[in-house]
C-alpha cells in the first residue's frame, strides 16, 4: 500500500515541478502582465498544492495529514487574493493591456474603492 | 527520491527564470509578476527540500511561507500603485 | 434541516466540477505556451453580480482567478445597489462566451449555499 502512495507522490511532484516550468515559460511568452499574473496564479497555486500532496506522500506522517491540508487550501486562497490584488493595482497604476486586448469594458468612467 | 531530485531542478529553474524576469522588466508590473511566481517557486522548493532531507516539521514552514508569499503580494501590489489604495 | 445536511455534499460536488472546469480550461494555455505563435484574443468583460453578499463575491473572485485564462481585475459599482466585476478573459472567442462561463460559476457557486433558488 505504501508502495502505490509513494508512485503517487512522485507522480504529483513531477507534475508540480511542470506546472512551475509551464509558468515560467508563461511568464516569457505572455504580452502583457495581465496574462502573465493569470498564468502565474493558476500555476502557482496548483503547483504548490501539487508538489505539497506529493511531498506529503512520499514522507508520510500521520501529524503531516492537517498541516498537509491546511497548507493546500490556504495557497489556493491566497494564491488567487494575491493575483487579484497585483492585476488591480496594475490597473490602477494605469498598466498598458497589450495593443489586441479588447477594453472596451473598462473604458467606462469607474470609481474603485 | 530521483522523482524528487527532478522536481527539485525543475522548480529551481523556474526560480531562476523568474529571478532574471525580475531584473528584466520592463515595467514595474512585470517585476511584479515575476516577485510573485519567485515567491511561490520558493514555497515549492522548501516543500521539496524538506522531504528530500527527511526533516520533520516541513509542513509547518511551508504553511508559513505561504502566508509570507501572500503578504509579499499584497505588499508590492500596493508599492505598484506607490501606496494608494 | 435536509439543506444544511446536505451542504457538504453540494460543496464537494462544486468542487468535482471546478476541478473539471479547471482540466477543460487548462487545454487552451497549454497550446498557447506549447506553439510558437501566441494565440487567443485577450479582452476585458464586466460580470454583473446584482446585489449579491460579499462572502459570493469574494469566492466566486477566487474562483474565476484560479481558473486559467481568467483573472479578477476588480470591483466596480453597478447601478444603483449591484457590483460588477471585471474579468480578464484570454481565450474566449467573444465576449457572451466568456460571459455565459462566468455566470455558469456564479449559478453553480450561489446554489452550493442556496439550493434550487429559495432564499
Amino acid at each position: 500500500m505504501s508502495a502505490v502512495w509513494s508512485v503517487l507522490g512522485q507522480v504529483l511532484v513531477l507534475a508540480g515541478a511542470a506546472i512551475f516550468l509551464l509558468a515560467a515559460v508563461g511568464l516569457r511568452r505572455f504580452a502583457d502582465a495581465y496574462g502573465r499574473t493569470s498564468a502565474v496564479a493558476t500555476a502557482a497555486a496548483l503547483g504548490v498544492a501539487f508538489v505539497t500532496v506529493g511531498a506529503g506522500l512520499l514522507d508520510p506522517r500521520p501529524a503531516d495529514v492537517v498541516k498537509v491540508v491546511l497548507a493546500v487550501v490556504l495557497q489556493l486562497l491566497t494564491s488567487a487574493v494575491g493575483a487579484i490584488a497585483i492585476a488591480r493595482a496594475a490597473v490602477n497604476s494605469g498598466h498598458a493591456f497589450s495593443d489586441e486586448t479588447d477594453v472596451a469594458e473598462l473604458a467606462t468612467p469607474h470609481e474603485e474603492d | 527520491m530521483i522523482a524528487v531530485d527532478i522536481a527539485i531542478v525543475g522548480c529551481a529553474v523556474a526560480l531562476l527564470v523568474s529571478a532574471y524576469q525580475v531584473a528584466r522588466g520592463p515595467e514595474p508590473a512585470d517585476r511584479v509578476v515575476a516577485a510573485d511566481l519567485l515567491t511561490f517557486s520558493l514555497v515549492a522548493l522548501v516543500a521539496l527540500v524538506g522531504t528530500r532531507l527527511g526533516r520533520v516539521g516541513t509542513f509547518d514552514v511551508v504553511i508559513v511561507a505561504t502566508l509570507v508569499a501572500f503578504l509579499a503580494a499584497v505588499s508590492l501590489s500596493r508599492a505598484l500603485t506607490g501606496g494608494r489604495r | 434541516m435536509t439543506r444544511v445536511l446536505l451542504l457538504p455534499l453540494r460543496a464537494l460536488a462544486f468542487v468535482l466540477w471546478f476541478t473539471g472546469a479547471i482540466v477543460r480550461s487548462s487545454g487552451a494555455v497549454l497550446a498557447d505556451i506549447a506553439t510558437p505563435a501566441p494565440r487567443g484574443a485577450p479582452r476585458v468583460v464586466r460580470l454583473p453580480l446584482g446585489a449579491g453578499g460579499d462572502a459570493h463575491l469574494v469566492a466566486l473572485s477566487v474562483c474565476i482567478t484560479l481558473t486559467p485564462g481568467t483573472l479578477v481585475l476588480g470591483v466596480v459599482p453597478d447601478g444603483d445597489e449591484g457590483r460588477a466585476l471585471l474579468v480578464h478573459s484570454l481565450y474566449h472567442p467573444d465576449a457572451e462566451t466568456a460571459l455565459a462561463d462566468l455566470r455558469d460559476t456564479s449559478r453553480r457557486l450561489r446554489a452550493v449555499v442556496r439550493p434550487e433558488g429559495r432564499p
